[in-house]
């Protein structure tokens, strides 16, 4: 796989970043070497091995239930950078 | 013996101290070192004389304290508040823990040197001009310093025991998911872990018994006894089977700690134990596996700083444009980086060339733990390659600073508790032994960390005695 100059700028529009011209090029270096080193991977025979995303089993947790004592209002919202009474302020989505 | 040189256990069975001298102090040697070290984010104001002897503890800032800064290093955390306690800061102040402040790391715990703090270094005590290891350097190097006797860190690849071998202290990265996340800022789910550093194994159980536990707030948390952590320590070597991989012992591995380790697995060996030299050829993929998986997770769990619920905002009329100047602003350089690693490995035609692939080198990486847990009760090797080195020496070379972690990430790959311990002096600065056992057998690796931790007499102080005769700086003439 080489990393180039497209790709990089197709994943800062998945990652929301924009890098300066400078740090692409830091980038596209930095990541040809990494993935050039992850690659030995493909050295495995891993033919019918499955998949671990978690070592713990697999499950799904639920609760009771029940009502319980969480975040008063106005902790949540301390740290909301901008905000309108008890909303959280956001700019437009178009554009 | 002065009261910041004690460890946490011979402060509390001590008789003859008052509780104001032990808070005296720590925060006495806070002033007295910390402009050196430079372990700390944020150090609080030491509130009055407490009625019964304060038990000492450091925090790394990525772990929430609540109505303080939790800033995990990051410009972009810089100013945020923790609106709770971490379910592990919980269990330390119902048990009467006195929390001293929060330690530098590497930005997100992302690092394996400290410098990736958007904030500024720490100092290793042992030489000031050198890492003290990272994530949790700060954590490692105040507990070395004696401004602490007891922090908390985080291990996703090893950021608990690699600092503690720079540092010369004792770093435990217990059995994945008997300490509750909750209130750990998330980088690799499915890898971290929190645990503790001290200046002996005992203290580091002692810890571990007050932080662990099963609880709702974190689902992967486990019922699997919430054991007695010290239960073994003092348990007998005689007879216990230790593998030695042939991959860890390879050229990659600093001829000074090799000779190192040798001769403490000899000292193992004399006290009965059997030692046998085994393959695990998984071993030489993990950093490979892991530099898939933890910015795959990373790349996810960091999509929640878009500057709308908390931490930095730069605003712009269109959010999408919000969300990428916060972003750019927010994150130092390593940050970006798994950043982009992991978007990749995750995207659409990569997803299965890459991530899939490195889970399903994970399920054999795990395989061969199996195999040899089968025939052994141990896993015994180097925590690190190379001991600490300079600052600026690894930081423009991410794959360079990668590889430090080859012995450590394997652990958390297959979720096993595992320690590092020091056990000699190499060039002036201190070696550790990693210990790893089976899943849920933490107190068997306490058990052995704790028998080699009596062979080799390590000096903790050492680090404390270096930083204050200065000694730490002469390989700067």
């Amino acid at each position: 796989m080489k990393v180039d100059r497209e790709l990089v700028r197709h994943l800062e529009i998945l990652a929301r970043l924009t890098l300066t011209e400078e740090e692409e090029m830091k980038m596209i270096k930095d990541m040809n070497d990494i993935l050039a080193y992850v690659e030995k991977i493909g050295e495995l025979d891993l033919h019918g091995v499955e998949p671990t995303y978690t070592v713990v089993e697999a499950r799904t947790v639920l609760r009771k239930d029940e009502v319980r004592k969480g975040l008063a209002q106005k902790m949540a919202l301390a740290n909301v950078p901008a905000k309108k009474g008890n909303f959280i302020k956001v700019s437009s989505i178009q554009g | 013996m002065k009261i910041y040189e004690m460890t946490y256990s011979e402060i509390e069975t001590s008789k003859d101290i008052r509780p104001d001298e032990v808070l005296d102090a720590f925060y006495n040697r806070i002033t007295d070192v910390e402009d050196k070290v430079k372990a700390f984010i944020s150090i609080y104001e030491r509130r009055e004389n407490p009625k019964t002897k304060p038990k000492i503890i450091a925090v790394k800032d990525n772990i929430l304290v609540e109505g303080k800064k939790t800033t995990c290093a990051s410009k972009i955390l810089e100013s945020f508040i923790a609106p709770y306690d971490a379910t592990v800061v919980g269990k330390l102040k119902e048990n009467g823990f006195y929390i001293v402040g929060k330690t530098n790391m590497d930005e997100f715990a992302m690092g394996s040197s400290t410098e990736n703090s958007a904030f500024f270094p720490t100092h290793n005590p042992w030489s000031i001009s050198r890492v003290p290891g990272g994530s949790s350097g700060g954590s490692a190097a105040a507990v070395a310093a004696g401004e602490v006797p007891l922090a908390l860190g985080s291990d996703t690849g090893g950021s608990i025991r690699q600092p503690a071998a720079f540092c010369g202290v004792v770093g435990f990265k217990p059995t994945y998911g008997l300490i509750s996340r909750y209130g750990l800022v998330a980088f690799g789910s499915s890898l971290d872990q929190i645990g503790g550093f001290a200046r002996s194994v005992e203290d580091v159980a002692k810890l571990s018994n007050i932080i662990a536990g099963k609880e709702d707030l974190d689902s992967t948390s486990l019922n699997n006894s919430v054991e007695d952590f010290t239960r073994l320590l003092k348990r007998p070597i005689k007879g216990l089977k230790i593998a030695i991989p042939r991959e860890f012992m390879s050229n990659a591995l600093d001829k000074g700690i090799k000779d190192q380790i040798e001769k403490t697995i000899y000292k193992v060996e004399d006290e009965g134990a059997v030692v046998e030299e085994v393959s695990m050829k998984m071993m030489d993929y993990a950093t490979a596996i892991y530099y898939i998986i933890a910015p795959a997770e990373a790349s996810s769990n960091l999509s929640r700083y878009d500057g709308v619920r908390y931490g930095l905002s730069k605003s712009d009329p269109s959010l999408k444009h919000q969300y990428m100047k916060t972003r750019d602003a927010g994150f130092g350089p390593e940050v970006k980086r798994r950043i982009m690693i992991g978007t990749f490995t995750l995207s659409a035609g990569y997803y299965e060339a890459y991530f899939e692939k490195a889970q399903r080198a994970r399920t054999k990486l795990i395989k061969e733990f199996n195999d040899v847990f089968s025939k052994y009760d141990y896993i015994v090797g180097p925590t690190t390659p190379t001991v600490a080195f300079k600052i600026g020496e690894k930081v423009e070379n991410p794959l360079q600073m990668y590889l430090q972690d080859i012995y450590t990430i394997p652990a958390n790959l297959a979720g096993i508790p595992a320690i590092s311990v020091p056990i000699g002096i190499v060039d002036g600065l201190p070696v550790g032994l990693q210990i790893m056992g089976k899943r849920f057998k933490d107190a068997e690796v306490l058990n052995l960390a704790y028998a080699v931790e009596q062979m080799v007499n390590f000096d903790y102080t050492g680090g404390m005695k270096k930083l204050d005769e200065g000694l730490g700086d002469e390989d700067e003439k």
